[in-house]
């Protein structure tokens, strides 16, 4: 198996670059919720500036990159050792390449390792599988937010809190009621219910990993789900704890079982600056969040790589520019994949743009939906000018739209 | 429209600021965080009095990148969490003439107190505005206790140029955070009170 090295850089440079579509959406609602003008208008307004001109620049949309948090499943074609390996090295590449701020600090000497590599640094979750192929899945969580997070042990006298889904309500509104602004609101709020200590964290820290709009296959935490998301803006806590009318963007709550003895509810929150990615690999195919996967390529591909590209009609100075790209990058990487990818993942974008129509916006979806591929066309060519990868157009071309939501 | 602030800025400038008031800040600030904090109140670091004395403090660990010529260039640099240094900074305020602390998530009583009594205020950036906020970095003058504190710890002395912030602390015992705080505390305190909701039909998709 060929190092996933140039993969797992892309990964952390699309994830640390960016937010997902469904928690840009979320930002966007959010603002256009509030009143044009007002401090909580223009702090949304700002966030998702900072998302797009981040994108554009390759650069962290946030300076604290935070715990890098892998989950891999693997196949039998894959060993533990050698994606770890492979993770570590491309964990240190994308540090170098200022995707990341060192943030490994030994905590009894005080000393940063400099490269985000430490002990327990970066955090691999394995799981093995049947299924050939690879899934990795990355979250940037940020250390403000992590800060918090909260664990309670119920009964919790202080906030009234018994063993029962009344309990687990209280706590989830107690943490969020105490987290403020502090954690970069408006979060979405991870909660581990049961377990223990250890376990009950990392239910909290799973949840994360949901999309924002999915429904939860309990009925009963779904319920409590769907009332917290509504009812906690309530609170008025706002972004960044200025006040407004939105105060968390998801609430995603799961349950493990427990000894009699223990009930502990974990809440993990996650800040606006949701950052996470999914890459899966499976031959010679890769994709990364839903779109094909544009990796370097080795030297000798690239000849038939670039017939690849020039097939797609690809515009030809892109086609230079990646080149060139390919080479500086080529030399250090062993990939063996046949990636002609880079061409590639213009497509999925198009395809994208068309599967969205459906999911109209909730208050904002006034506008037709029509006139976005041709915005696309000129912010896709600027993407790649940047020796970008695919995804980045993909993220450029929603500017457009919301901008133009931003004139109703 | 947001207020113009310029560094070095004097005492009385600062008293004229107000919670709520939306700035722009323009002029020489320098940084320092965690480690900085713990440093600055151990000894009188004459560097860093330079770097502060009438300006701002910004509690913030950049991503930053060499460029060939060997300049330095923020990447990212959005606030951190200020809340951390408040066992510090009504020292730092006092002892380094600090004029500003800039950060997010405002900070604690002593930090108001200092404020009141030494003519300083708090100011509110965007968290996660890295990409943003780096832009108005116009210049990286260089990073005292490089070597020490490590990148993201280092105090580096920059010029900036329309930094946006909002005052949420000001030199009259003002604080946005109390408000918002005691606010959403009784808010919270009825919405436990409301109950589990009935389980009635879920919204369709």
């Amino acid at each position: 198996m060929a190092s996933l090295r140039p993969h797992i850089v892309e990964l952390i440079r699309h994830t640390s670059s960016g937010l997902p579509e469904d928690v840009l959406d979320a930002l966007a609602g959010a603002r256009d919720s509030e009143p044009e003008g007002s401090r909580a208008w223009s702090t949304f307004e700002l966030m998702i500036s900072n998302v797009e001109a981040a994108r554009q620049a390759s650069a962290p949309i946030c300076q604290d990159t935070g715990t890098l948090i892998f989950y891999v499943d693997y196949g039998p074609d894959h060993t533990a050792h050698q994606l770890e390996k492979d993770i570590v090295a491309a964990v240190r590449e994308a540090t170098k390449r200022a995707y990341l701020r060192p943030n490994a600090v030994d905590s009894i000497t005080g000393v940063n390792s400099g490269d985000n590599v430490g002990k327990g640094s970066p955090y691999i979750h394995f799981h093995a599988r049947r299924e050939r192929g690879v899934r990795v899945r990355l979250m940037m969580k940020g250390g403000g937010c992590e800060n918090v997070g909260a664990q309670y042990s119920l009964p919790d006298e202080s906030i009234g809190a018994g063993r029962d889904l009344d309990g687990i309500r209280r706590c989830i509104i107690d943490a969020v009621q105490k987290a403020q602004g502090y954690g970069c609101a408006p979060g979405t709020v991870g909660v581990g219910v049961g377990g223990d200590r250890v376990t009950s964290y990392i239910e909290s820290k799973e949840q994360l990993f949901r999309p924002l709009r999915d429904v939860n296959p309990d009925p009963v935490l779904e319920d409590l789900e769907q009332e917290l998301l509504g009812s906690l803006q309530g609170l008025n806590i706002g972004p960044m704890g200025f006040g407004g009318k939105t105060t968390v963007l998801g609430v995603k709550i799961g349950a493990r079982h427990r000894v009699p003895a223990s009930f502990f509810v974990s809440i993990s929150y996650m800040c606006w600056a949701y950052r996470k990615g999914e890459l899966s690999v499976k031959g010679a195919k890769a994709v990364l969040d839903g779109h094909p996967l544009a990796v370097p390529v080795p030297a000798a591909k690239k000849a038939a790589a670039k017939k690849a590209v020039a097939k797609k009609a690809v515009a030809k100075k892109a086609v230079a520019k990646k080149a060139v790209a390919k080479k500086a990058v080529a030399k250090k990487a062993v990939a063996k994949k046949p990636v002609a990818k880079k061409a590639v993942a213009k497509k999925p974008v198009a395809k994208k743009a068309v599967a969205k129509k459906p999911v109209a916006k909730k208050p904002v979806a006034k506008k037709p939906v029509a006139k976005k591929p041709v915005a696309k066309k000129p912010v896709a060519k600027k993407a790649v000018d940047k020796k970008t990868a695919g995804p980045a157009v993909q993220v450029a071309s929603r500017r457009a739209r919301r901008n133009k939501l931003n004139v109703l | 429209m947001p207020k113009k602030i310029e560094l070095p800025i004097s005492e009385s400038a600062i008293r004229e600021l107000r919670i709520g008031d939306e700035v722009e800040i323009s002029g020489p600030m320098v940084l320092g965080r965690d480690a900085a904090h713990k440093h600055l109140v151990k000894t009188h670091d004459e560097a860093f009095d330079r770097l502060a004395r009438d300006r701002f403090l910004y509690h913030c660990g950049p991503v930053v990148r060499r460029d060939d010529a060997g300049e330095w260039r923020f990447v990212a640099a959005g606030p951190t969490t200020s809340i951390r240094e408040e066992p510090y900074e009504a020292q730092v305020i006092e002892r380094y003439g600090v004029r500003g602390i800039i950060g997010k998530g405002g900070m604690g009583a002593r930090t108001l107190e200092a404020m009141r009594k030494h003519s300083c205020v708090y100011l509110h950036a965007i968290g996660g505005l890295a990409v943003v906020l780096a832009d108005k970095v116009v210049k990286v003058h260089g990073a005292h206790m490089l070597d020490e504190l490590g990148v993201p710890e280092a105090m580096w002395s920059i010029e900036v140029k329309d930094f946006p912030s909002v005052i949420t602390m000001d030199s009259h015992g003002g604080s946005l955070h109390e408000t918002m705080f005691a606010q959403s505390k009784d808010a919270a305190r009825r919405l436990m009170e409301q109950g589990v909701r009935a389980p009635a039909g879920r919204k369709p998709a």
